[in-house]
């Protein structure tokens, strides 16, 4: 299995929630509580696909607690990478202000990638050279530390130090590849997005 | 009967502490009026105030309460906002049977004083509020759902100082047709333990003020213990300051109203709970 679909509306039926409307940050929570126990035990390089089809509004506390808390989870102790799928513009934006309330907080970056219609991208912030590593990766989708470097001329512990940090943040996946010239990660935008 | 005069409830920078200290006095039984002569018009801000007013009376007595000295117009803003559906207060003139079935049963232009006590009611609520601004093609004003969702959702999950117990609030909203343009006005009220209580709850400075306390709110601060929260009424106070709105939040003994910056008015006597009104413009 490549992907694993989460329903938003789905978890929040058996939240108590059955309207379009998601709110109140202690279904958020259990909502979370029911992402995280679909995720245990999903293979590394499994993709989570948080599909948010039917659901017109999550308010900021929800999006906190089903998107940035999951998105941390992984980052801690998963090897999958989250993407949002049809989100439309009122909840793209709670989003994006939980995420910028967040980084006013704690002071920590926690980019999350969505897609609209075929095209990929990010909500959150990157530094510039994350950023325009991350756009790299979607456009070319397989990249590793060597092509990099070759693109953006740029020393290879560089390149390398910047693909580790997109996966590190859960953003990419990677495989082990091992050839004439030694064992080298190659990272990978999945097909499945 | 005893009869209690109201200040203008919709003005929130006038005292409320002589109907305070009053109401503190009252015990079971005992029945009281309210003169309204003061309150020659109303808004959903004094609107929301009589009604938690007439609560504590009501929870203190079990009588219902008589308004009195109600100007027609006044009396015809309360019916149509469903005031008197809440059954604790009464007035002695009602409002014709014609008039009243001529009433439209539902209004596109406000959101009559609802009970909200459970997440189900404030996303149902929400999706009444979003009808409204689809109508009334608000467009620019796409973030009121979002500050409706946020404040409900303090009241609660803080209002009874327990996290494991949901509390309750009362909401009032009106949309109006001026000359500069439409208008929004929300207010979102609740009896429960107040700002001061909440954060209590996890830090322990002391401030005589509790205008202190709903500024470090609005900046962020929870009392939450695991840390998370915080982000509701930040959240709230940049939507209603990038639309140039006012915001107000009454808990303990102060108002504290904050448009571009804060103003904040204290009182010798503390309200219960918290209140908000948003204006928006």
């Amino acid at each position: 299995m490549d992907l694993l679909r989460v329903l938003v509306k789905d978890i929040a039926k058996e939240i108590g929630l059955f309207g379009t409307v998601l709110t109140f940050r202690p279904l958020g929570k259990k909502a979370k509580t029911m992402i995280i126990d679909k995720i245990y035990g999903l293979a590394p390089n499994v993709c989570l696909e948080l599909d948010f089809s039917g659901v017109d509004l999550c308010d900021v506390s929800f999006v906190d607690e089903i998107i940035i808390e999951v998105q941390l989870y992984l980052r801690l102790y998963r090897e999958n990478l989250m993407f949002l799928s049809n989100l439309n513009k009122d909840i793209i934006d709670n989003l994006e202000a939980a995420l910028a309330l967040r980084a006013s907080k704690t002071s920590e970056k926690i980019p999350v990638l969505y897609r609209v219609d075929s095209s990929i991208s990010y909500l959150g912030s990157l530094e510039p050279n994350l950023s325009e590593t991350l756009e790299l990766l979607i456009q070319k989708r397989v990249m590793s530390a060597r092509e990099l470097a070759e693109i953006k001329e740029i020393a290879i512990n560089n390149a390398s130090n910047r693909l580790k940090k997109l996966w590190d943040m859960n953003l990419v996946i990677r495989e082990e590849k091992i050839d004439s010239s030694g064992k080298q990660h190659i990272y990978k935008m999945p097909a499945v997005i | 009967m005893i009869q209690l005069k109201l200040p203008n409830l919709s003005d929130w920078t006038v005292k409320i502490d002589g109907i305070c200290w009053q109401i503190g006095k009252l015990s079971e039984g005992q029945e009281i009026s309210l003169d309204m002569q003061r309150n020659k018009f109303i808004e959903p801000a004094g609107v929301l105030m009589l009604f938690l007013i007439c609560n504590q009376i009501f929870n203190r007595t079990g009588k219902k309460i008589l308004l009195e000295n109600l100007r027609l117009d006044v009396q015809f803003y309360l019916d149509s906002v469903k005031f008197f559906d809440h059954k604790i207060v009464y007035a002695t003139e009602g409002i014709s049977l014609f008039t009243r079935l001529t009433r439209r049963t539902t209004s596109k232009s406000f959101v009559e004083l609802t009970q909200i006590s459970t997440p189900e009611s404030v996303a149902s609520t929400c999706e009444n509020i979003k009808k409204i601004l689809d109508y009334w093609k608000l467009d620019k004003f796409d973030k009121v759902p979002t500050i409706f969702l946020e404040l409900c959702n303090n009241s609660l999950e803080h209002s009874l100082g327990d996290p494991e117990q949901i509390g309750e609030c009362y909401c009032i909203l009106q949309a109006y047709r001026s000359p500069k343009g439409p208008k929004l006005k929300i207010s979102i009220g609740d009896l429960g333990v107040g700002i001061r209580n909440h954060l209590k709850i996890k830090h322990e400075w002391v401030y005589n003020s509790d205008s202190v306390y709903i500024k470090k709110v609005l900046g962020g601060l929870s009392g939450r213990v695991d840390g998370t929260g915080g982000m509701g009424l930040p959240f709230v106070k940049n939507a209603v300051e990038n639309l140039n709105g006012m915001l107000a939040i009454r808990s303990g003994q102060s108002v504290v109203f904050y448009k571009n910056k804060y103003d904040t008015f204290e009182f010798s006597t503390s309200f219960p709970g918290t209140q908000c009104q948003i204006i928006l413009e």
